[in-house]
């Protein structure tokens, strides 16, 4: 497959402030839900790809597809971003939307999503852009190992190589997923800043028995 | 001043992702480099390869009145050509004192000298050889003194970028020309090794008369 990758921008700002140690941080590897689309600007870090309100207040109007809330944290605050695919323990609203605008107190769906009128009621709105955790793919666990910065003279660069990252399918198929982040666990400034998306083109899955890899992992400062 | 160009060091881009450089908060200071200087981001790596100083028993005066080196050292020390150094620890005068480089031998054994003074000399206990880079102290030029002032460092969606801005910097000009100079290094003094960021390349070389101001505006780093 032709795999496609790229930095997000708070990661580039993370490195020059000396916030990420490639060579020695913890970086996990998250295998992206189908329909994720990576946007380099908004996903800074884990929160803006899983995420929850807590208990709130939400109100559901089907005319604006909006689900507004009184008090609380605002939702930029609580990490939601456009795009997000979310869902709700509301009756008649569970979901799941995708995220199409989010302000401090309003998060608008896309037009093609469906809201009924409802509320308020004190329920929770969470996102979660990963893959679910099914058949060998457990969410949030997988860590890339031995790492190993170089500085490239011959190419102008720094780069960072590890280990293979593997899943192996187990009772069903793994996929379809569009893609993988890459994130650093150890950062607690940003916290847990996304470093970068691997694009794999289109959906890829492993049906069972199979292993779902990825392979020759680079990360390069040019 | 003319179109600048700017490149930043290997090493500089891998002590970014070591969490080395905190481009924010350390101390970063620019240089005005030699007339002669050649930029190399793969060698300049640290400020201290700007300013080689070399000790040793093993250099002496050969017959064709070279510095030569048995342990075959010279050449990745970072002396270059064109380069003014001062020699002491010869017996003989004239083997000592300031001289210019003219070219360095591949293999590290020589340093052919642009005068010709002095004689063959064998290795004394000690001798040292140093020299630097950077534009000598004259008429409102302090070698290593320059800092960065009020450094900001953005995060930019609109442009996919971190960016890293400053005050501009001047010296000015008191009894006589700074310069000529080609270009300017930037590198990190909070950094344990002095990592150099990078060169800005003036294209040629820049002067400026007496009571005139040497001034690099818009100075910015990027992160790409």
């Amino acid at each position: 497959m032709a795999v496609t990758a790229t930095l997000s921008n708070k990661y580039k700002y993370a490195l020059m402030k000396k916030l990420l140690d490639l060579s020695a941080d913890t970086i996990k590897i998250l295998l992206m839900r189908s329909g994720f689309v990576f946007d380099k600007d908004v996903h800074e870090k884990k929160l803006n790809l899983m995420t929850n309100s807590g208990a709130i207040s939400i109100t559901f109007a089907a005319s604006g597809k909006t689900i507004t809330k009184s008090g609380g944290t605002s939702f930029i605050t609580t990490g939601f971003v456009a795009g997000n695919q979310i869902t709700t323990d509301a009756t008649l609203n569970p979901g799941p939307f995708t995220i199409l605008t989010v302000a401090a107190d309003v998060i608008t769906v896309v037009a093609t999503d469906t809201i009924l009128d409802e509320g308020p009621v004190t329920k929770t709105i969470t996102a979660n852009d990963e893959l679910a955790t099914n058949y060998g793919y457990t969410r949030d666990t997988k860590t890339l190992s031995t790492l190993a910065l170089t500085e490239d003279d011959t190419n102008d660069r720094g780069e960072m190589t590890c280990a293979d990252v593997t899943w192996t399918a187990s009772g069903g198929t793994i996929g379809p997923t569009p893609g993988a982040i890459l994130y650093d666990d150890s950062d607690a400034t940003t916290p847990d800043c996304i470093i970068g998306y691997l694009n794999f083109g289109s959906d890829q899955q492993a049906a069972a028995g199979a292993d779902f890899t990825l392979s020759n992992i680079k990360i390069r400062t040019t | 001043m003319a179109a600048t160009a700017a490149v930043l060091s290997n090493h500089c881009r891998y002590q970014l992702m070591k969490k080395a450089l905190d481009l924010l908060n350390d101390s970063i200071k620019i240089c005005l480099m030699r007339d002669g200087f050649v930029f190399d981001k793969d060698f300049h790596a640290t400020w201290d390869l700007c300013n080689p100083n070399y000790t040793s028993n093993t250099l002496s005066i050969d017959s064709s009145l070279r510095l030569a080196d048995s342990a075959g050292e010279l050449a990745n020390l970072g002396f270059s050509a064109g380069m003014m150094v001062n020699v002491s620890g010869f017996m003989d005068s004239d083997n000592n004192g300031p001289k210019w480089i003219d070219s360095i031998a591949g293999d590290g054994s020589t340093i052919t000298f642009a005068d010709t003074t002095g004689m063959s000399e064998e290795s004394p206990a000690s001798v040292t050889v140093e020299g630097t880079e950077e534009l000598a102290e004259d008429h409102g030029y302090t070698p290593d003194t320059k800092i960065l002032e009020n450094v900001v460092l953005t995060e930019s969606d609109a442009n996919d970028r971190a960016e890293l801005t400053c005050d501009d910097v001047v010296w000015a000009a008191d009894g006589g020309a700074i310069g000529p100079t080609p270009g300017a290094i930037l590198y990190d003094d909070d950094s344990s090794d002095n990592t150099i960021i990078g060169y800005l390349d003036f294209s040629t070389d820049r002067t400026v008369q007496d009571t005139q101001d040497f001034v690099i505006g818009a100075i910015k780093i990027l992160g790409t």
